[in-house]
C-alpha cells in the first residue's frame, strides 16, 4: 500500500466517487424521464454520446496538464478546487439549514417528463429532441465530475484512480437505477454534497498553499486536519444559520 | 449553440456560484501570494491565514444568504436553485 494511501489517495478517490454519485443521480433522473417518455433508444444514444465527450475531455485535459510546472498547476488547480468546493459546501450548508430547498428528484423527473410530453412534431424529431435532452443532462452534470477527476488527477497524479472512482459511481447508480426503475430520491444527496464540499475545500486550501510554496506541518497528513476543520466549521455554521433563519418573522 | 451556451453557463456557475465568495477568495489568495513573494509573512503563518480567510468567507456567504432569504420569507421556488 502506498504511504500516502489514507492521507491523499483514499480522500481523493472518495471525493471523485461521492461527487459522481451526486451528479449521476441527477443525470439519471433526466435520462429516466427521457427513456420512459420517448423510449430507451434516444435515452441511451444521448447518454452514450455525452459520456464519450466527457471521457475525451478527461483523456485530453488530464495528461496535457502534466506539462505545466507542478507549483503553477497546484496553485491554479488549488484555487479552482477551493472555489468549486466552497460553492458546494455553501449550498449544502444552506440546504441543511433549511434556507434553500433540497433538490427533489421526483420533482425534477415530473418537470422533465411534462416538458417532453408537451413537445409536438414528427416521431423522428421527437426522438432527436429526447436524445439531445439526455445528452445535455449527462454532459452538464458530468462536467463537474470531469473537473474533479482532472483536478485531482493533475494535483497528485491520480487521474486513473479518480477516473475509476467516478466510473464505479456511474456503474453503481446505473445498477441501482435499473433495479428500482424510478428516480433515486432516497439518496441523501445533500449529505453527500456536504461531504464532497468539505473534502474539495480541504484539497483546495492544501494545494493552493503548496502552490504558493507553503510547507504544511505534517505534510500530507495536514490534509485530514483541514478536512476535519471544514467539517466542524461547516456543521457549526449550518446550525447557526438554521437558528438565525428560524427567527424569521411569521 | 444552446448546448455550447449551456456548457459555458455551467462552467461559470461551477466557480462563481456566489460572486462575492469567489472575489473574496481570489483577493485573499492574491494578497497572501504577494506577501509571501515579498517575504513579508512566514509561509506556515500564511497557510493558516489562508485557511482562516476561507472559513470566514464561507461563514459570511452563508449568513448573507440566510439573512437575505429571511427577509424574503421561506424558500418556495425550487426552480431557481435546484442543482
Amino acid at each position: 500500500m502506498p504511504p500516502d494511501f489514507w492521507t491523499v489517495i483514499f480522500p481523493a478517490v472518495s471525493a471523485a466517487f461521492v461527487a459522481s454519485i451526486v451528479e449521476v443521480v441527477e443525470a439519471f433522473t433526466i435520462v429516466l424521464a427521457v427513456g420512459t417518455t420517448r423510449g430507451w433508444r434516444p435515452a441511451i444514444a444521448g447518454t452514450a454520446a455525452a459520456l464519450l465527450v466527457l471521457a475525451l475531455i478527461v483523456l485530453i485535459l488530464g495528461p496535457a496538464l502534466q506539462y505545466i510546472p507542478i507549483h503553477v498547476l497546484q496553485l491554479v488547480v488549488g484555487v479552482l478546487l477551493l472555489l468549486f468546493g466552497m460553492g458546494w459546501l455553501r449550498k449544502a450548508i444552506l440546504r441543511s439549514a433549511g434556507v434553500l430547498p433540497m433538490h427533489d428528484e421526483i420533482e425534477a423527473f415530473a418537470e422533465e417528463t411534462s416538458e417532453l410530453e408537451t413537445q409536438v412534431g414528427a416521431p423522428k424529431t421527437l426522438q432527436w429532441i429526447a436524445a439531445i435532452a439526455a445528452f445535455k443532462a449527462v454532459l452538464l452534470e458530468g462536467l463537474e465530475v470531469a473537473f474533479i477527476v482532472v483536478a485531482i488527477g493533475a494535483g497528485k497524479g491520480l487521474l486513473w484512480e479518480a477516473s475509476l472512482g467516478a466510473i464505479a459511481a456511474c456503474a453503481l447508480v446505473l445498477i441501482v437505477g435499473v433495479v428500482v426503475h424510478k428516480p433515486l430520491a432516497q439518496i441523501p444527496e445533500n449529505t453527500l454534497k456536504f461531504g464532497v464540499g468539505v473534502m474539495l475545500s480541504a484539497f483546495g486550501v492544501f494545494w493552493t498553499g503548496e502552490g504558493m510554496g507553503i510547507e504544511w506541518p505534517g505534510a500530507d497528513l495536514f490534509l485530514l486536519l483541514l478536512a476535519l476543520i471544514f467539517l466542524f466549521v461547516g456543521t457549526a455554521v449550518a446550525r447557526l444559520a438554521k437558528s438565525t433563519f428560524e427567527k424569521a418573522p411569521a | 449553440m444552446t448546448i455550447i451556451g449551456d456548457v459555458l453557463k455551467e462552467l461559470f456557475k461551477m466557480f462563481v456560484a456566489d460572486l462575492r465568495l469567489t472575489l473574496a477568495i481570489l483577493s485573499g489568495v492574491l494578497a497572501l501570494f504577494l506577501l509571501l513573494h515579498r517575504a513579508l509573512i512566514d509561509p506556515t503563518a500564511a497557510g493558516f491565514l489562508l485557511l482562516l480567510i476561507c472559513l470566514l468567507v464561507l461563514a459570511e456567504a452563508v449568513f448573507r444568504e440566510t439573512l437575505k432569504k429571511r427577509r424574503l420569507g421561506r424558500p418556495t421556488d425550487r426552480s431557481h436553485d435546484n442543482s
